[in-house]
């Protein structure tokens, strides 16, 4: 039965607000200042500020090519916008619907010398491409013993929860990938970062995977600079400097974080907060010193607790400052359900309320 | 119903026939793909009112053979006869020294060298080719030069190997159409053997061969006697040429017989007669074939016969030799080329395996280590 425009505005106001209302943001966005030696900036959002960062690299290099599903209209979150007509449909152009030949093409033409640039629409759709990006793309230098390599390829992708995403838009893959040698995987929080961050992956010479937290593409809103800049990967960000405890995430919960800082302060508590940056290879060094400092550490991310990357640094911080640490590393993360129910999100998210509960745990212990 | 009489019937029926198809027609919509936004340009496609499925086997398609557009000159001939009899010789020996235990692997390409020496022959050198596992004869013919880059220039093609099996995975489906989708200058080459390992090719497949689904990507294809060197060598010949010229894939399917087994691993006697095999192999072995051809034209006799498979066996064998004293590389090469450079936690894995490989003073792991070449590894 088709529903009447007139029906559904008489029937509004008798429906559950909370599941009809506009889903509110699970955390504020926190602006980063931009570096003034970096000169003149423009206010972008995350999505402009990628599409500026492929443009550089278009004007720059002119073996470099962007592809994938829907790229050539500016792609479904907007961050191909015009590079078409202004580069060429030989440099920006759609693949057929098929990520195991999106990867696939996109090692090939990177084994050949070209800088490669291949978008997977989702992260969640990333896994057809699984065997091309573990057993090809990761593997290529290895075994052919630096007689070829797909040092040219990145691959990008829209990344973590969107507050309606579901199973399949809400994906936070990155520990998949971080059990894999020959990759790096990198999670900007901001668009500053990001700009910086995915130069310096298309400039790296390994296959990189570059999540975008898609639920900043709009509301990340920075004053960018407009030049060429690079951010180094592998090397975590102290964000802001602390004596109790070393709170570390990345991408979307890192703003998140820094609003549990700002409550914990308000009781007294010092927090040193981290932004890894780089998933793998990460930062042992950085995060390491700040926990032998403040002997507490939480970290906190979107995907599920269970072999998620807190696992990865919560072992090795275990050995590397064990005889420094105060209280158990704490994790605070997704539920080990699958990334996430529609309804049941608000729940499912290691929020500001969990993290800061987890918080006073430590620092009671 | 009530019943017309007969001529009534007969009468009315045609006209009342006419005019309900008629109507049919004029009222079925014309299918303008024009005119519909986004849709493929699949251009005036003819309708119909009658339900018809197409075929799931159209007309076979042919097998071509003894392609005889090339003249060779001696010289050309007798270096493709040289690399195809090598690689026969390369595979006798190192099956057998596998199996003494010398070498680990092997996989050898008897029934297959036509197929590889003359695919290769129809390439530029600079071609860049993406070879399978059955593919040491382009190897052998490029005389190991591992380290050709591909020419960025417009008129290098790009040439792809793989075998019946192979075309079941998904990646040969995403490589053929992406390659038909994005007009790429690709041959690929499908060495079908009749098994993937011990599955024979109607487990496999129940299409036409793998030339059949060419059409289904919009690719052209052919199909080859892959035991005529010179019918291999000019399909690949005229496939370079359109893919370089027009910028698109062709699809080859070339016909064998795997005369060996998969590999050292696998006793094909498990799933298929010898000796039928061994008769069969004699009746249309691609050397021997070449070899006749050469009798004839006169460039060959048995008496460069003999020399020249003297030459090669002990090349082959002088080569085992030598390499069989050869040390393995380093350990700390193990931690090379995961990334461009050593990253930091490689670095100190790498410490940490050498600390305890100096540790360990046990016989048997002393006896392990003297195969390799020592280690240097570089001060933290």
């Amino acid at each position: 039965m088709a529903l009447s425009l007139r029906h559904l505005i008489l029937t509004a106001p008798k429906c559950s607000s909370i599941l009809t209302r506009r889903r509110v943001a699970h955390f504020t966005f926190f602006k980063d200042q931009p570096d003034p030696s970096l000169g003149p900036t423009k206010e972008m959002n995350l999505c402009q500020t990628i599409q500026n960062a492929i443009d550089i690299t278009l004007g720059n290099d002119h073996t470099a090519i962007v592809f994938g599903e829907d790229v050539a209209f500016g792609g479904v979150f907007r961050c191909t916008t015009e590079l078409r007509s202004k580069y060429g449909a030989d440099r920006v152009f759609n693949t057929p619907l098929c990520e195991q030949g999106i990867i696939g093409f996109g090692i090939g033409a990177a084994v050949a010398g070209t800088t490669a640039i291949a978008e997977i629409q989702f992260a969640d759709y990333i896994f057809p491409a699984y065997d091309q990006i573990v057993n090809e793309a990761a593997k290529y230098r290895y075994r052919s013993q630096n007689l070829f390599n797909c040092g040219k390829l990145t691959i990008r992708s829209p990344w973590g929860a969107v507050g309606h995403g579901a199973l399949y838009h809400s994906q936070s893959p990155e520990s998949q990938f971080m059990h894999t040698p020959g990759l790096k995987v990198v999670i900007p929080r901001s668009a500053i970062e990001a700009k910086g961050l995915l130069l310096s992956c298309i400039k790296d010479d390994n296959p990189c995977i570059f999540f975008e937290p898609k639920i900043l593409y709009r509301s990340a809103k920075e004053d960018v600079p407009i030049k060429e800049y690079t951010i180094p990967l592998s090397k975590a960000q102290i964000i802001q400097e602390g004596s109790d405890v070393t709170l570390v995430s990345w991408g979307t919960q890192v703003h998140v974080l820094r609003e549990v800082a700002q409550m914990a302060a308000k009781e007294n508590i010092s927090c040193e907060l981290i932004d890894l940056r780089t998933i793998v290879p990460w930062d042992v060094d950085t995060i390491c010193q700040s926990v032998s400092k403040t002997g507490r550490l939480l970290i906190s991310h979107e995907a599920p607790i269970t072999g998620g990357v807190g696992a990865e640094i919560a072992a090795t911080v275990g050995k590397e400052c064990f005889l420094n640490l105060e209280a158990p590393v704490e994790r605070v993360c997704g539920y080990d359900i699958h990334p996430i129910p529609h309804v049941f999100e608000p729940f499912y998210f290691p929020s500001k309320w969990r993290c800061l509960e987890a918080l006073k745990r430590m620092m009671n212990f | 119903m009530q019943r017309w009489p007969g001529k009534v019937y007969s009468r009315l029926y045609r006209p009342i026939m006419y005019q309900l198809t008629k109507r049919y027609q004029s009222t079925a919509a014309k299918f303008d793909s024009s005119a519909l936004p986004g849709t493929s340009p699949v251009d005036n496609v003819p309708i119909t009112t009658k339900l018809e499925f197409l075929p799931s086997k159209a007309k076979s398609i042919i097998l071509n053979i003894g392609l005889w557009t090339q003249m060779f000159s001696d010289n050309q001939l007798i270096k493709m006869y040289k690399d195809m009899t090598m690689l026969e010789t390369m595979d006798n020996i190192l099956f057998q020294s596998q199996r003494q235990e010398r070498i680990s692997f092997y996989m050898t390409h008897r029934g297959e060298e036509a197929t590889q020496i003359g695919s290769a022959a129809a390439l530029d050198s600079g071609d860049l080719v993406y070879a399978q596992y059955r593919e040491a004869g382009i190897l052998l013919y490029r005389g190991y030069k591992l380290h050709q880059f591909i020419d960025q220039s417009n008129e290098k093609c790009v040439v792809c190997y793989f075998g019946d099996g192979a075309t079941s995975e998904s990646d040969a489906h995403a490589a053929f159409n992406f390659a038909a989708t994005l007009e790429v200058p690709i041959i690929f080459i499908c060495r079908n053997n009749g098994y993937a390992i011990s599955t024979p090719s109607k487990d496999q497949y129940h299409s036409d061969g793998i030339a059949s689904r060419g059409t289904g990507y919009g690719m052209m294809a052919i199909r080859v006697d892959g035991h005529d060197l010179f019918a291999v060598y000019n399909a690949n010949k005229a496939a370079r040429q359109m893919a370089v010229n027009e910028n698109k894939p062709i699809l080859i399917e070339v016909m064998v017989d795997r005369f060996g087994p998969h590999s050292t691993s696998d006793d094909s006697s498990a799933y298929r007669s010898e000796e039928k095999m061994r008769h069969h192999a004699k009746t249309i072995d691609p050397i021997e074939r070449v070899r006749r051809y050469m009798d004839v034209r006169g460039c060959w006799n048995n008496e460069k016969e003999k020399t020249w498979r003297k030459e090669a066996t002990d090349m082959v064998l002088k080569e085992l030799e030598q390499c069989e004293h050869i040390k393995r590389a380093s350990i700390t090469i193990m931690f090379d080329n995961v990334f461009e450079k050593v990253e930091p936690h490689l670095q100190k894995q790498m410490h940490e395996l050498m600390q305890h490989v100096q540790q360990n003073h046990e016989a048997s792991f002393l006896t392990l280590l003297s195969k390799y070449e020592q280690s240097c590894v570089p001060d933290k």
